[in-house]
């Protein structure tokens, strides 16, 4: 190490950081995370009991009293079947300019902890992506997660944010979207783009993430006997506290969940969640699928609720509808729909793990994560 | 939620309808109208029963004629007469018919009740129990989810039924999901008939006696060698069906009685009523 890494401290993260730490987040142009959100993540965490050992809830670098850079290592809740697994994932790893030549150290950090039986990066970024790589972290096995599919459902507003994204100016924008809208609405009625109408009778419920309740522990219960699979926990707690916990004070306005859940006999037989979110700066509304939960992945099952979070979402005025990180019977019900589709700028999804868990997790039956995993959607 | 336009018209209603719906409506309704023509058959001794499902605003006024012509031709009978009747017979030359409404869709209390009230008819309600009080502006997933299309028909609350049920209008059971039998099996079957029965006994403090399959076709909607045996081991007394014909008297039967139903829509011309009752 150099002189100036030497004068650099890494420390485990404290409550007193959390100044420090909002001020790292506004100087990267990041949303500051403020003490409800952290008592939020850490507090009221469902999977805090983890935290009990050796769990650091991140670290920093600091030099003379500066902090320059952060990553949070948060505690969440998994499953490999019926054995409960602790992981540990990496958020918003940040560095000020000063600092960008020990961001590495926080990654290394970040790796080498003992304490958790998995880690598990589900947001690596094109910037990112290659130092995971780089410390020969393992990319997920499972199929299908370089690519988003996406239905736009207001073509004028689609191709308008389109165009903003690739730097036209928003007047020409707008323009563009109007005399390009006619022409994708003729191309998807005539590709027959959209999730299907299902043809067996089912019941779907909508209802607000705070009001998830004890049938979702029963769900969560069968779903991990169903297979030996690597899966989020899903007890009606942390469901709570993923969709509806996050305090007001640190989420977008625009931000909008719900829950769709489809009854069974007795109890329910799955649930998805949306999340419509409205990008100002695009003028763009956009909803994703941010979980999806199918008892058997019974196809028709899947196709009511996806089509059901389609037609919330245009219900609700939503431009375009996306979903990504879909298990296999999801994805087909979702190529059914004949998506637009887009592949990610860099592999998001990396882990490590140490012993028998390690030669298990090289099979990519074994891996189910969906969007809900990691801090995709927290 | 947000407040939504409810679907309130008939037209509205069917506006989603194919080309190919379109068509075959208007090729039936010509087909009905010659046939209507032709000299009537007789009316056959036995019991005919009805079945609605929706009188919506645009379809008030023709439900009021459909009930005011065949005040004078029928004589009306509950369900439980009805029964009554395919067992021990009614007496000769008379015709008997019986009303009935499937899904329980607001507008059948706003609209039909009202009409039926006003001329002493008794009905019976069929209620799918997972969507009564479903309402477009509450929860439109689940309005929809029964339809399979986003319309936004509000279904009767249990209050609307408590109050219908007060004035005598007869409730069953049209199982939760509405789902067709012959795609479920035999426990799932099982716990929609018994479910579904608890709820309405419990919301109405009236026993719930009558049942009715959803889409209720034999082979395509429901497995008749098990379905109505299960219907009868679940304590119903009948298995309506969409089955369409009229329905002998003074019948032995196995329990319960599978009776058989003529559609009808509120909107129809009379010829359409008499041509398919045979008046």
């Amino acid at each position: 190490m150099n002189d100036a890494a030497t004068q650099v401290h890494l420390r485990e993260v404290t409550d007193d950081d959390i100044e420090g730490v909002t001020t790292l987040h506004q100087e990267v142009g990041f949303t500051p995370p403020d003490a409800a959100h952290w008592r939020w993540l850490w507090g009221d965490n469902p999977a805090r009991e983890l935290m009990a050992g050796d769990w650091p809830r991140g670290w920093v670098l600091e030099r003379d009293g500066l902090l320059g850079g952060y990553i949070a290592n948060l505690p969440l809740a998994y499953a490999l079947g019926e054995r409960d697994l602790g992981v540990a994932v990496p958020r918003a790893l940040i560095t000020s300019e000063q600092f960008a030549s020990q961001g590495l150290r926080l990654v290394s950090q970040y790796l080498k902890q003992r304490g958790p039986d998995l880690l598990l990066c589900t947001t690596a970024n094109s910037k990112a992506s290659p130092i995971w790589d780089a410390f020969r972290a393992k990319r997920v096995p499972q199929p299908g997660l370089d690519a988003i599919m996406f239905w736009p459902l207001s073509a004028d507003a689609f191709i308008a944010a389109s165009a903003t994204k690739l730097g036209v100016p928003s007047v020409i924008a707008r323009h563009m979207g109007t005399l390009g809208g006619p022409f994708l609405r003729a191309e998807s009625a005539l590709r027959t783009r959209g999730i299907p109408r299902p043809t067996r009778s089912h019941t779907v419920t909508a209802i607000h993430p705070a009001d998830i309740d004890g049938e979702f522990d029963d769900l969560w219960d069968a779903k991990r006997r169903e297979s030996v699979a690597l899966r989020a926990s899903r007890s009606a707690d942390i469901l709570r506290w993923h969709f509806a916990g996050r305090p007001q004070a640190a989420k977008s306005s625009d931000r909008d969940i719900v829950v769709f859940k489809l009854l069974g006999r007795p109890g329910i037989q799955g649930y998805a969640v949306s999340e419509t979110r409205h990008e100002r700066k695009l003028e763009l509304t956009r909803t994703r699928l941010v979980d999806l939960v199918v008892l058997g992945e019974d196809k028709e099952l899947i196709t009511h609720l996806l089509w059901h979070v389609q037609e919330h979402a245009r219900a609700i005025g939503s431009h375009v509808l996306e979903a990504s990180t879909l298990l296999p019977a999801s994805h087909e019900v979702a190529l059914a729909g004949r998506p637009f589709s887009r592949s990610v700028a860099a592999w998001s999804y990396f882990y490590k793990c140490r012993g028998s868990l390690r030669e298990e997790l090289k099979s990519a039956e074994r891996w189910a994560l969906t969007p809900f995993d990691g801090d995709t959607s927290l | 939620m947000s407040t939504r336009a409810l679907t309130t018209t008939y037209e509205a209603f069917r506006r989603d309808d194919s080309i190919r719906q379109r068509v075959r409506a208007v090729a039936r309704a010509g087909a009905v109208w010659v046939l209507s023509k032709r000299p009537r058959r007789p009316w056959r001794e036995g019991l005919n029963v009805l079945y609605y499902h929706h009188v919506f605003d645009d379809e008030r006024a023709g439900f009021d004629r459909q009930l005011r012509f065949l005040s004078d031709q029928v004589e009306w009978v509950s369900l439980d007469e009805a029964l009554n009747l395919m067992k021990d017979g009614g007496e000769p030359g008379r015709r008997y018919l019986a009303i009935t409404f499937d899904d329980g869709f607001e507008n059948c209390f706003t609209h039909a009740m009202p009409s039926l009230s006003e001329r002493s008819i008794p009905a019976a309600f069929f209620l799918p129990t997972d969507f009564v009080g479903a309402h477009p502006n509450d929860d439109p997933a689940r309005v929809w989810s029964f339809f399979r299309r986003t319309v936004n028909v509000p279904f009767m609350t249990w209050s609307q039924c408590r109050e219908a049920a007060a004035a005598g209008f007869a409730f069953g059971s049209h199982t939760c999901s509405h789902a067709s039998l012959i795609e479920l099996d035999k426990a799932h079957v099982r716990w929609e008939l018994e479910t579904s029965r608890k709820i309405i006994e419990r919301e109405l403090g009236t026993p719930c006696e009558h049942f009715c399959a959803p889409r209720g076709k034999s082979g395509l909607h429901f497995d008749a060698s098990r379905d109505p045996k299960l219907v009868h081991e679940t304590g119903f007394r009948s298995f309506l069906t969409t089955e369409a014909g009229i329905n002998t008297l003074n019948q032995s039967f196995a329990a319960p009685p599978v009776v058989r139903r003529c559609h009808a829509v509120a909107s129809w011309g009379n010829h359409e009523l008499a041509h398919f009752l045979g008046l």
